[in-house]
């Protein structure tokens, strides 16, 4: 979280709270006619009154079944996107195998299909035969 | 190139170059063109070996499919060993053809091939003569794959004297001497035998 925080001594227009020293001067005067800002006042131990304006909020994401490991054929995270991809997530989610190896959707599918696999694709990993886990 | 097979393999590359794998394990790439279909690779001959204190280079070509296909992977340095053609630096091994996975590496590869240096598979040759050689005259192969490793692989072994001797007789009549070591290595140094192979 990165809360954008104004202080009273700002002198910014929008400014919704000020020190209460300074609430006689005529340009504060105006702000405070204006329609103030919905915040979210803070508790602080300073002088200061702090309204909380904008959060960024940043979320961090795992799938379940990937563990620490990169995809053994591409490489990346599994929370990246495989090379054949822009994006990450849904669009290009994990398989695990009987073997308890996952890899992403499309790397795996690409070396299932390579023609040294037919008729039954191993997993590159352990060699076992390849079979999604349910 | 795909992207999958660029991407994967700017990171393989880093994977050897960061690993300072050169001083533990003694294998090293060099990338040759920017599109990264074209390496060199590296790998220090085993110590205990016949290959000991040899450097042999490796030509790698990157398949368009890699890497869903193996790269194709040959001894450049001359080599005496049963599962390389000594003519060519063709590799006889397995992973390099059906039992490529795409989990595997450039680095992978070259551990694969560096433990094949320490045990080669004389039952399953790509350079029949030297299998032979190497189930019938264990001495006679050592000391060929030691020259070997003296002459192309820049070793540090004391040359052989009686080896040495023969080869610059057949120097002497005229022979390059790069051919002069492979007809006499494939006839057991047998010098008459490799002078009526080279003259008849």
């Amino acid at each position: 979280m990165e809360p954008e925080i104004n202080s009273g001594t700002s002198d910014e227009s929008e400014t919704q709270q000020n020190m209460s020293d300074e609430t006689n001067s005529p340009e504060q005067k105006v702000v405070r006619e204006r329609k103030p800002l919905v915040g979210i006042p803070l508790e602080s131990s300073t002088r200061l009154k702090i309204a909380v304006k904008k959060l960024h909020v940043c979320g961090e994401w795992k799938w379940l079944q990937g563990g620490e490991d990169t995809c053994g054929i591409c490489r990346m995270e599994f929370e990246s996107a495989c090379n054949m991809c822009k994006f990450p997530g849904d669009d290009c989610p994990l398989v695990v195998g009987t073997c308890r190896h996952a890899f992403h959707r499309h790397c795996i599918e690409k070396w299932i299909a390579a023609p040294s696999n037919q008729p039954r694709a191993q997993c590159p990993l352990c060699r076992q035969d390849w079979q999604i886990a349910d | 190139m795909s992207n999958i097979a660029f991407n994967r393999l700017q990171r393989e590359c880093k994977e050897v170059v960061t690993n300072s794998e050169i001083s533990e394990t003694g294998i090293m790439i060099e990338i040759l063109n920017e599109n990264l279909t074209e390496i060199k690779g590296h790998i220090r001959g085993p110590p205990d070996t016949p290959y000991a204190g040899g450097m042999f280079d490796l030509d790698i070509k990157i398949p368009e499919q890699y890497p869903f296909s193996p790269p194709s992977v040959k001894f450049a340095t001359k080599i005496w060993h049963p599962n390389v053609s000594s003519q060519t630096g063709v590799i006889c091994l397995d992973i390099l053809k059906d039992q490529w996975a795409a989990s595997l590496t450039l680095r992978t590869v070259l551990l694969s091939i560096q433990a094949l240096m320490c045990t080669a598979e004389p039952k399953d040759p790509q350079d029949a003569v030297v299998a032979k050689q190497y189930m019938d005259k264990p001495q006679v192969f050592k000391a060929t794959a030691e020259y070997w490793t003296l002459k192309f692989a820049k070793g540090t072994l004391p040359v052989n004297a009686d080896y040495q001797a023969r080869v610059d007789k057949l120097k002497d009549m005229g022979v390059r001497e790069e051919e002069a070591i492979s007809v006499l290595s494939c006839n057991n140094w047998d010098l008459n035998r490799a002078t009526v192979y080279i003259f008849s």
